[in-house]
């Protein structure tokens, strides 16, 4: 009895750890799928909230790109979307993200349309004319009463280790991707 | 024997313990890691329905078409812009003061947190944005507190406190700065820089006393007698260069300082108009005078808004170049005695002309029983006074007159 005790004893030894060898995958998943998923939503929360940021910055015009000799509004230019873009590259401190910003001049026939980008973007672009398009039809009669529109779209490639990137193959988990537009203030 | 076998039992039934544990654990980490990412996902919507909703109400306030559909369309198709946020349709509108409010709500999808029935936790936000004129504007209020207002005191509070929340509505806080001139026959001045500091108090003003030289008691007449011509022309003139002002101190023993002159002194301008509704609250009744006269207002009103003058009431008022400026009457057109011939022969003279060459447009609100073809409406002219029931119209106009249009309206955030 003595012996058959003995070596039942023994036969325990370790088993926690062979249990825990085929535990430890999955909560590793689980820790790692929450963390993934995580950090997804907080970078591109981030994301949002810097686009928003940048257009609310650039459709100031009367304070911020006002021309000092001239006292007129100067129109937007590829060096106003690089300086957006180093603001946004130092904010989120990612030299890897890309910039597109539009301006659109609704209350004139047809509008005039415009766009500069700094970065190179894994993500597609929208075309001036789609976002002009889809925003509301002008009237004749309303069109003086249209204001200048800015759109600034944002592209950052997620970096690093993605469960999702590199299993699942999901092309939404390799980079975020923002809009956000505002009127000429 | 018997403890050797229930120790042999106890140690067999630890076999698998981890595993079992390991599935209780798990869908608790499970959960607890979806509600955390499912609360992280909808506070980050949020805020960026937030963004959208504050950003369309700017859109249509900006537009201000009035067009309730329409609005409606423009704020959905400028959210539906934003990324991630095309299939919002769930939008209402509601009118502010100048502006609109937008209010968004978007489904988002939940991970393992349980919610009422549906799949997805809806999340809501606001933004609301109003247009107030960015340029500026100075303006006086020159207010009849004669003895024929006596029986509408109340009514006047109320209205002139409705006239300054219009006037604060349509402009951006600091552009539009207003002055009170309350009168009856002479205007009430206090603690003005260009009196001497021995008049620091209640004074009685004849703005026009100038036009006589002191009086000299050895002679018996005054120094020197200047016309009406020589009047309107001295109504810019630095008080320095002038030849006299009248003053009557107040006495100590009593509020009022003598029959014709209100019992609230002028306030300079000022962007803070919470003291100008102060100064006309305390405004008690008006002086037994029945006689009222209109020019020592204008004159005194013109000196609050005139480049010789703004600078000179206080430390806090100065002269603003690029600001437009204008003289609102308050009154019934009612002038009595020999005022009215004084008052129609400076008119004559263009004493209201001059007050315009200097920039000040005149407008004027028919207060009480108005009396057509007054001196009053031949200064002003018909076309820019109004009933106070039709004061926005005449903003419109005043507005309009001075070019601040559309155009220039400044977009600002609204709670």
């Amino acid at each position: 009895m003595k012996f058959n005790q003995k070596s039942q004893i023994k036969y325990q030894k370790g088993i926690v750890a062979i249990e825990f060898i085929f535990v430890l995958p999955i909560v590793i998943l689980v820790i790692l799928l929450s963390f993934d998923l995580s950090r997804y939503f907080q970078q591109q929360g981030q994301l949002d909230r810097l686009s928003y940021s940048l257009a609310t910055m650039i459709s100031h015009r009367q304070q911020y790109y006002l021309d000092m000799n001239t006292q007129k509004i100067k129109q937007l230019d590829q060096q106003q979307v690089t300086e957006l873009a180093r603001i946004a590259r130092n904010q989120l401190n990612d030299e890897n993200i890309a910039i597109n910003v539009h301006s659109l001049v609704r209350n004139v026939e047809p509008a005039l349309q415009s766009s500069f980008s700094d970065g190179s973007a894994q993500c597609q672009w929208q075309s001036s004319s789609t976002i002009n398009q889809n925003l509301p039809t002008i009237t004749s009669a309303n069109l003086f009463k249209e204001p200048t529109i800015f759109v600034v779209e944002l592209c950052q490639p997620l970096i690093g280790f993605s469960l999702f990137s590199q299993f699942s193959g999901a092309g939404d988990f390799t980079k975020l991707y923002t809009r956000s537009l505002t009127v000429q203030r | 024997m018997r403890v050797n076998s229930t120790v042999g039992i106890s140690l067999k039934s630890q076999q698998g313990m981890s595993l079992i544990a390991s599935l209780i654990v798990i869908p608790v980490l499970l959960l607890i890691g979806g509600i955390a990412v499912t609360l992280s996902n909808t506070l980050g919507a949020q805020t960026h329905l937030g963004d959208a909703s504050e950003a369309a109400a700017m859109y249509i306030s900006k537009r201000n078409l009035d067009n309730e559909s329409e609005n409606l369309s423009a704020a959905t198709a400028f959210i539906n812009q934003y990324s991630g946020l095309s299939d919002v349709t769930d939008i209402s509108i509601s009118k502010e003061v100048n502006g609109y409010r937008v209010k968004a709500r978007l489904d988002t999808p939940h991970i393992l947190v349980p919610t009422d029935n549906s799949n997805v936790i809806k999340v809501a936000n606001q933004g609301a944005a109003a247009t107030a004129s960015s340029q500026k504007f100075d303006i006086a209020l020159v207010i009849d507190l004669s003895g024929s207002q006596k029986g509408s005191i109340g009514d006047l509070k109320t209205i002139l406190s409705d006239v300054i929340d219009t006037l604060e509505q349509r402009f951006g806080i600091g552009n539009v700065r207003l002055s009170l001139v309350p009168f009856s026959n002479y205007v009430s001045i206090e603690n003005a820089d260009w009196l001497p500091e021995s008049h620091n108090r209640l004074q009685c003003i004849d703005a026009i006393s100038f036009r006589q030289g002191q009086y000299d008691i050895n002679t018996g007449s005054y120094s020197y007698i200047r016309s009406d011509e020589d009047t309107v022309d001295d109504v810019f003139t630095h008080y320095q260069d002038l030849l006299y002002i009248s003053t009557t101190p107040r006495p100590y023993d009593t509020k009022w300082l003598e029959e014709g002159c209100p019992d609230i002194a002028s306030l300079p301008l000022t962007e803070d108009f919470s003291k100008v509704i102060q100064r006309i609250n305390e405004h008690e009744e008006p002086s037994n005078s029945g006689i009222t006269i209109y020019y020592h207002s204008i004159i005194m009103g013109a000196r609050m808004l005139s480049h010789q003058w703004a600078g000179e009431w206080n430390s806090e008022t100065e002269f603003r170049e690029d600001a437009h400026k204008a003289i609102l009457i308050f009154g019934d057109g009612k002038d009595g005695g020999v005022y009215v011939y004084e008052f129609k022969n400076m008119i004559d003279q263009g004493i209201c002309d001059n007050i315009r060459d200097e920039g000040i447009e005149i407008y004027g609100i028919e207060y009480g029983e108005f009396a057509s073809g007054s001196n009053i409406q031949r200064c002003i002219g018909a076309d820019k006074m109004s009933p106070l029931s039709e004061f926005s119209e005449l903003l419109d106009l005043m507005l309009s007159q001075a070019g601040i249009d559309e155009n220039n309206q400044k977009l600002h955030l609204i709670r």
